[in-house]
């Protein structure tokens, strides 16, 4: 049986003489000593996009390798990628997304099993009624545009993903910007709402039908 | 002489009464299946370090016209990495007198398979520490993954984005957090949408996620060594085995030594290896909550 509180000598790679005395002077019958030498050669990087702490890289990997790695970003929120491109298109589809959705409702429909579901009318993506899925995304597309559009110009940033801490500021390029219209479609409230009972959303489409 | 009823903790009755030593368990030890997601090498003897290099593809050919000489001519290229495996290792140290007591065939077993257990753990540990540095993160911090931030980290990956290292090719591998499992379970077996309850939705409900389990083609791994964060996000990934590189230049080296002085035995595990990436763009990390549902 090993002792439960077995203790862990933490701190720089004792040599075997201090490990005996290390023992010694513990009193205890035995002591783990964690020897992974390639921890003390290890770095922890701060990453600018998620805004946390990496796990620890080899010092060597991490100065030549992920601090020189570069990133394009949109100014606007955390969407990153190597390619310029999916930037400008991650702006396009906010875009088009939202005017897809401007007169989105949820319909509600019957499943083969008879479960009830929704149906978004701007793209057609069957949600569940659980979790309120169908207000969610599309308070998602009105809110993602919204953040972008407020923010007038957004900017497609060539920086560095990772830094030696935070308060470190490294250099960043604005290789384009795209200017969000400030004008925003406005959303029918009562027809993004889920509900509606569908008698009532019938009628309106037998109006709309004549 | 005492008057009065006899219980079992009356005087010095308890002195008779034997305890019964159950075999001890261990703390179970998670899932670590990692490094062998990943490509593996062996550095040869007598080498230091590991050279691996990627042949970008060439632009693609021109049509000619008769009689045109073509001018121009393509220059192969190389995205290198370098790897310099290093020594990892752990010791146990047992006094005589604790293994005399508690018996060889206890303690020391129990010694090994734990010094064992924490050198895997150690290098799937190096391993998770590589999906962080994939610059394509879907998801973000505070939301679930749904099957369909996997299904575009899959369309993202077979896509050919970048001539220096082409799509990533089959197969692809996932490696999450547990709870970020159980969110994909959970979009799984919502059968609201599909308005279905059968297949492996219906599986799915009668029993958890298995190793062998696959979305889109791609095996999930439960990675038990990929911890939370303060804000209770995870850092998963999914990506092509190629992507990463883990080079090793020894089997585990168990060792065992007496110190007569000190009347102990130094129970030792070690091995020398190295983890990198190779090509960014062949994964996808999956930074997302974590957060437990209960």
């Amino acid at each position: 049986m090993v002792n439960q509180s077995l203790p862990t000598y933490e701190g720089s790679a004792p040599t075997a003489r201090d490990r005996r005395r290390i023992v010694d002077e513990s009193g205890r019958d035995a002591v783990l000593f964690d020897m992974d030498s390639g921890e003390t050669g290890k770095v922890s990087l701060w990453d600018q996009v998620d805004e946390t702490w990496t796990s620890p890289f080899e010092r060597s990997v991490a100065m030549e390798h992920y601090l020189a790695k570069v990133l394009y970003r949109c100014s606007g929120c955390k969407e990153t990628s190597l390619y310029e491109n999916d930037i400008e298109r991650h702006l396009t589809q906010l875009k088009s997304s939202r005017e897809a959705h401007v007169d989105a409702e949820l319909q509600r429909n019957l499943g083969e099993n008879g479960q009830m579901g929704v149906t978004c009318t701007g793209c057609g993506a069957p949600l569940s009624m659980r979790k309120n899925q169908g207000q969610r995304h599309l308070d998602k597309i009105n809110d993602d545009y919204r953040a972008h559009a407020e923010e007038g110009s957004i900017d497609v940033l060539l920086m560095h993903r990772y830094t030696t801490s935070p308060s470190v500021s490294m250099p960043s390029q604005t290789v384009n910007t795209f200017v969000f219209e400030g004008k925003e479609p406005v959303v029918n409230q009562e027809n993004r709402s889920d509900s509606d009972s569908p008698a009532r959303r019938r009628r309106r489409n037998r109006r709309r039908s004549r | 002489m005492a008057t009065g009823l006899s219980l079992s903790s009356t005087s010095n009755l308890t002195n008779g009464q034997r305890i019964f030593i159950a075999s001890a368990k261990e703390a179970f030890e998670p899932a670590a299946p990692d490094p062998d997601l990943i490509e593996g090498e062996r550095i040869p003897t007598g080498t230091k370090q590991w050279d691996i290099s990627t042949y970008a593809r060439l632009t693609d050919a021109q049509a000619l016209t008769e009689g045109v000489d073509l001018s121009s001519v393509q220059q192969l290229a190389t995205n290198t990495l370098q790897l310099t495996p290093a020594e990892h290792g752990i010791l146990v140290t047992l006094s005589n007198r604790l293994i005399r007591r508690q018996g060889d065939s206890s303690v020391v077993t129990v010694a090994g398979r734990q010094i064992g257990s924490s050198l895997r753990r150690r290098q799937a540990k190096d391993v998770i520490a590589l999906y962080d540095g994939f610059s394509k993160s879907v998801v973000g911090a505070g939301s679930a993954i749904d099957i369909t931030h996997f299904r575009g980290s899959a369309a993202y990956l077979l896509t050919d984005n970048n001539s220096s290292f082409g799509p990533a090719p089959m197969p692809l591998h996932a490696a999450l957090h547990i709870e970020q499992i159980s969110d994909i379970i959970n979009d799984l077996t919502d059968t609201s949408p599909r308005g279905t309850t059968t297949g492996f939705t219906d599986e799915l409900l009668s029993r958890w996620w298995r190793g062998s389990d696959r979305l889109y083609g791609i095996p999930i791994f439960h990675s038990g060594n990929i911890s939370r964060d303060s804000g209770d996000d995870a850092k998963g990934a999914i990506f092509a085995s190629g992507a990463l590189y883990m080079i090793v230049a020894n089997d585990a080296d168990v060792t065992e030594e007496d110190d007569n002085s000190l009347r102990a035995r130094e129970y030792g595990i070690f091995q020398e290896w190295a983890e990198g990436e190779r090509a960014d763009p062949h994964g996808v990390e999956i930074f997302s909550d974590a957060a437990t549902t209960v």
